[in-house]
């Protein structure tokens, strides 16, 4: 009898067991969905974290020469620019230079493909004049305040920063436009209109501006209120 | 004549060995009850284990022509003025390149690089696309954006126009 209990009680756990693999997965396919959901996970990371195929340019100021690579910083950001035998060395003349001629100071232009650790492969470095990379643009929304008849001056204060003010020129070639694009003589701009002007310092004159576009902001099709009698 | 206590030897057997059945018994129940209490415990755990580390969670579903895994991407944050195209030091082998970008909607978008100024609006969503004429070698395009407000946005990125092979 004893033996027939014994009998039923390693039956019953047995199929307990069995029935509990079937109804979840093994350890090792747990391990294997596990495995897969993390390369998944992975790939799809790469995708957004992996630098991108397109060909970059990468300026900078040389402030560390190794064997393989050079250090550049621009604007604080620092770029590592890995060299190879394959990478070609331009200098500022346009002539086909060695790595040896690089020295700290000299601004590159580094042109490559970035790396995994988002460094620069250099196929193409060129020493260049860093005025050449230099866009002397300014952009600024302000109110005319003062317009002289007499000579192309005008005085703008900044929207932005009304302690600041900028003393414009402008000459023939002053592009002067509505919002619309539309060309507008001089005579539509005067004191008190808001305007945005693309402006260069002059190198003559220290605080002082040319204009070679300036946008009216001013509406031209600006209805004044018609007062309404209510009955 | 065999004394009286003789005749006990053989009853006090039998109701030993009867107890010997029932001890038997006894300890095979035990046994049993145990074996199902660990198996229980075991079980009890690792559904715990699970719950605590839902990234051992195991969803087994039949295959779908849906991707196995999504991953959601997080709003991007909404800034005064993105440029979209290009990226920010790309090299181009074309002096003609299209700026896109986002910000308010109907503003004037203001595009130089150190020799050409460029103008336009962006649409009621907000969204520009100006096309721009670049310098070769390195541009520094600085890109503004003036609201209907008048308030000005702006950024800058570095384009190079080269026609070299990289």
């Amino acid at each position: 009898m004893s033996f027939l209990i014994f009998l039923f009680i390693i039956f019953n756990f047995s199929v307990h067991q069995t029935f509990a693999v079937t109804a979840t997965p093994s350890a090792e396919t747990t391990q294997d969905i596990v495995d897969l959901v993390q390369q998944k996970v992975k790939e799809k990371l790469n995708l957004i974290t992996t630098p991108s195929s397109q060909p970059k340019a990468f300026i900078g100021n040389i402030t560390q020469i190794d064997q393989n690579q050079i250090t550049t910083t621009f604007q604080n950001k620092t770029q590592v620019i890995s060299v190879g035998e394959s990478t070609i060395y331009v200098d500022t003349k346009k002539n086909k230079t060695k790595f040896t001629s690089l020295k700290v100071g000299q601004t590159i232009l580094s042109m490559g493909y970035l790396n995994e650790s988002n460094g620069l492969d250099a196929k193409r470095i060129v020493i260049i004049d860093p005025k050449s990379a230099e866009n002397t643009n300014q952009i600024v929304t302000g109110q005319i305040v003062d317009i002289s008849k007499s000579s192309p001056i005008m005085v703008i204060i900044p929207l932005k920063d009304k302690n600041n003010q900028y003393q414009i020129k402008t000459d023939t070639k002053t592009e002067i436009v509505n919002l619309s694009g539309k060309k507008i003589t001089s005579d539509s701009l005067a004191s008190g209109k808001k305007v945005v002007v693309i402006i260069q310092p002059d190198p003559k004159i220290s605080k002082t501006f040319y204009a070679t576009k300036i946008i009216s902001l001013e509406s031209t099709n600006t209805v004044s209120p018609t007062p309404t009698v209510k009955p | 004549m065999y004394p009286f206590y003789h005749q006990l030897v053989p009853i006090c057997g039998i109701i030993y060995v009867n107890s010997m059945i029932k001890e038997l018994i006894l300890a095979i129940i035990l046994g049993s009850l145990l074996g199902l209490g660990v198996t229980g415990g075991y079980l009890a755990l690792h559904k715990k284990d699970i719950k605590n580390n839902p990234s051992k969670q195991i969803e087994i579903t039949t295959p779908t022509n849906t991707p196995a895994t999504t991953i959601s991407e997080t709003p991007k944050q909404t800034s005064p003025i993105s440029i979209s195209s290009p990226e920010s030091d790309a090299l181009v082998s074309t002096d003609q390149i299209t700026i896109k970008g986002t910000t308010s909607p109907n503003s004037l978008i203001i595009i130089t690089t150190a020799s050409q100024t460029f103008s336009d609006k962006s649409d009621a969503k907000g969204n520009f696309s100006v096309a721009i004429k670049l310098d070769s070698g390195i541009n520094s395009v600085k890109i503004s954006a003036i609201d209907q407000s008048n308030n000005q946005f702006d950024t800058s990125t570095n384009i190079t126009y080269s026609t070299a092979k990289i």
